[in-house]
């Protein structure tokens, strides 16, 4: 029976069910009779307001007289204030880059993150304004946009990698919260979206910005590391098999982006040195290792492999571009015992911090099945990292 | 209709007595099939009609503020049912009465219809209206408000003294309690 049928029935009970129209004539005489005794005054001849403006303004008129002796005045004076500052908050919100408004939007939308109590929600709320950085100044690239404009966001988008580098770190805290794994996952998918997108539009920005693009990138970067060094002690932690094959997904682009740097580095047309072609040949055993190590389903050790060829590929580079390197720190290796921490790259040539407590490095299950298909699609433009999978909404 | 009421009031207030007359028989039957679908003796049905009539002419004159007459008489019916059930231990299953010679009338009227259609819808309307006697009286109350007396959500809310929200999630439940019971009621008599 449908809805519609049950309700087309109940309405036909209106004209169905019977009225007994002789009692309700005799109770009419009956009723009439009783109110003659009822005297009617003419003193209330006020006309009622409609239905919803009395109530409330009634309302409204008990609640201040009762709660607050506040003079009308001020009442509105307070009211007009909440309500100029809500207004050019919300203006404020969508400020775009180069606005006057544009800082007071940065400003606001920090405090929004520190108004919240749970770090996964920060850290994740942090990633969607960063990933928001990205998608500006990717906008600001084809729009002509000022240079200042275009300075500020890249700053503003180098503190909120910094801070997502350092959030990722303080995770380990809260390794119960279902919602770390798919935060970190989002962090790394969105960090390595943003390193190819930064590479990408330093290569036509003026070279007055170069430096400013580099310190950007080399942030993404070491948040791309962070989140998956958090990622592998969390999943060999939990031993939850999606967030090891969401690991081994990522390790493999990885080794796929490094393979395709290092063909690179083989065609440029600089001049062979012993010292670049045994670079090379480390990089290229490195990289083997790394992939045999994720064939076996080692996580940790490949992604300890794909660390190093990172360093040795910037050794080889030479990269050093402005006054900064693309992966600065470095992370001696990665382990996964149950009583973890997650490793942080931090913003210094060559630290090694923790974790070091337990030297034993877990080796995954074998049978778990990850991605081997490596050698597929080595993509030139930068993926647009899927939807934060929590939902969250600024 | 709102002016309408309010002037209806306004002429109760100055001692027109026609105008007292005129709210019985506006309001009065659609008053007593609401009692009638909570109230199952007779008797009571009519002693609380009259006594809420009588409640509603004395507040208005002693000069109280009613901003919707509807409203406010079945808000005043559903406390008067309240106070009923306080004051004696009764069920409130009630068994709704059908009227036989409405459906004859109906089929003459719709000749065109096939008449095995016209059956299958009595007896299904038939056990729809048994059925919603066996209901829930909140559920019943509701389904009675809204699509028998035809009032507004926002009517209900204000009688029920409840949020439009909540009123229509009620609604909603009450609905699908009714087809549950109806439906089953189907398939045993298959």
């Amino acid at each position: 029976m449908r809805d519609n049928d049950l309700i087309k029935s109940l309405i036909n009970l209106r004209q169905h069910t019977s009225v007994p129209e002789r009692s309700l004539v005799s109770l009419r005489t009956k009723v009439l009779n009783s109110a003659g005794s009822i005297t009617f005054t003419q003193n209330s001849r006020i006309p009622p307001l409609p239905i919803q403006t009395t109530s409330l303004f009634v309302f409204w008129k008990s609640y201040i007289q009762t709660h607050f002796s506040i003079i009308p005045q001020v009442a509105t004076a307070v009211v007009i204030v909440l309500v100029i500052v809500g207004a050019g908050s919300a203006y404020s919100l969508h400020a775009k880059p180069g606005s006057p408004l544009y800082k007071v939007r940065i400003t606001l939308e920090n405090t929004n993150v520190a108004l919240h109590s749970q770090p996964t929600r920060r850290t994740a709320l942090e990633i969607q304004l960063f990933d928001k950085g990205v998608s500006e100044l990717k906008e600001m690239s084809t729009n002509d946009a000022s240079s200042f404009a275009v300075i500020a966001v890249i700053d503003t988008l180098d503190e909120r990698l910094v801070k997502v580098n350092d959030r990722i770190g303080t995770l380990k805290g809260v390794q119960l919260d279902s919602q770390v794994v798919p935060t970190i996952i989002s962090a790394t998918d969105k960090a390595i979206y943003a390193h190819n997108t930064l590479k990408n539009l330093r290569e036509s920005a003026p070279i007055a910005m170069q430096s400013k693009y580099n310190r950007a990138i080399a942030a993404s970067s070491r948040l791309k590391i962070t989140a998956l060094q958090a990622l592998v002690t969390y999943s060999d932690g939990t031993k939850d098999t999606k967030a090891q094959e969401a690991v081994a997904e990522k390790l493999q682009d990885e080794i796929i982006a490094a393979k395709e740097s290092i063909n690179t580095l083989k065609g440029a047309q600089e001049p062979e040195t012993a010292a670049k072609t045994d670079n090379i040949k480390n990089l290229e055993n490195a990289i083997n290792n790394a992939e045999i190590a994720l064939k076996e389903g080692n996580l940790s050790i490949a992604l300890n492999h794909i660390i190093e060829s990172n360093e040795l590929l910037e050794s080889s580079k030479g990269i050093v571009e402005g006054d900064s390197i693309e992966i600065i720190g470095s992370l001696q290796s990665v382990t996964s015992t149950n009583e973890s921490s997650t490793p942080v790259i931090v913003d210094e040539p060559v630290v090694v911090l923790e974790p070091s407590g337990n030297s034993n490095r877990s080796v995954l299950s074998s049978t778990t099945s990850l991605p081997l298909n490596i050698e597929e699609n080595i993509e030139q433009t930068p993926k647009e990292p899927p939807e934060f999978p929590l939902g969250f909404d600024l | 209709m709102q002016d309408a009421s309010d002037s209806l009031i306004e002429r109760i207030r100055q001692g027109d007595r026609e105008a007292l007359g005129e709210m019985y028989d506006t309001f009065a039957p659609s008053l007593y099939r609401y009692i009638s679908f909570r109230i199952a003796h007779t008797q009571d049905r009519e002693d609380i009609l009259s006594s809420v009539f009588l409640r509603v002419f004395e507040s208005i004159a002693k000069g109280k503020m009613i901003t919707n007459i509807r409203a406010f008489l079945y808000q005043s019916t559903r406390n008067a049912i309240i106070d009923y059930y306080r004051e004696s231990s009764r069920s409130s299953s009630v068994i709704i009465e059908w009227n036989e010679e409405l459906l004859q009338d109906e089929q003459s009227l719709t000749p065109l219809l096939h008449s095995e259609q016209l059956i299958d819808t009595a007896i299904q309307n038939r056990i729809i209206a048994k059925e919603l006697g066996n209901l829930k009286e909140e559920y019943r109350e509701l389904l009675s408000l809204r699509y028998i007396e035809d009032l507004e959500i926002d009517e209900i809310a204000a009688i029920m003294q409840k949020s439009h929200i909540a009123v229509r999630v009620t609604l909603h439940r009450a609905l699908k309690a009714l087809k549950k019971l109806v439906e089953s009621t189907i398939s045993a008599n298959k």
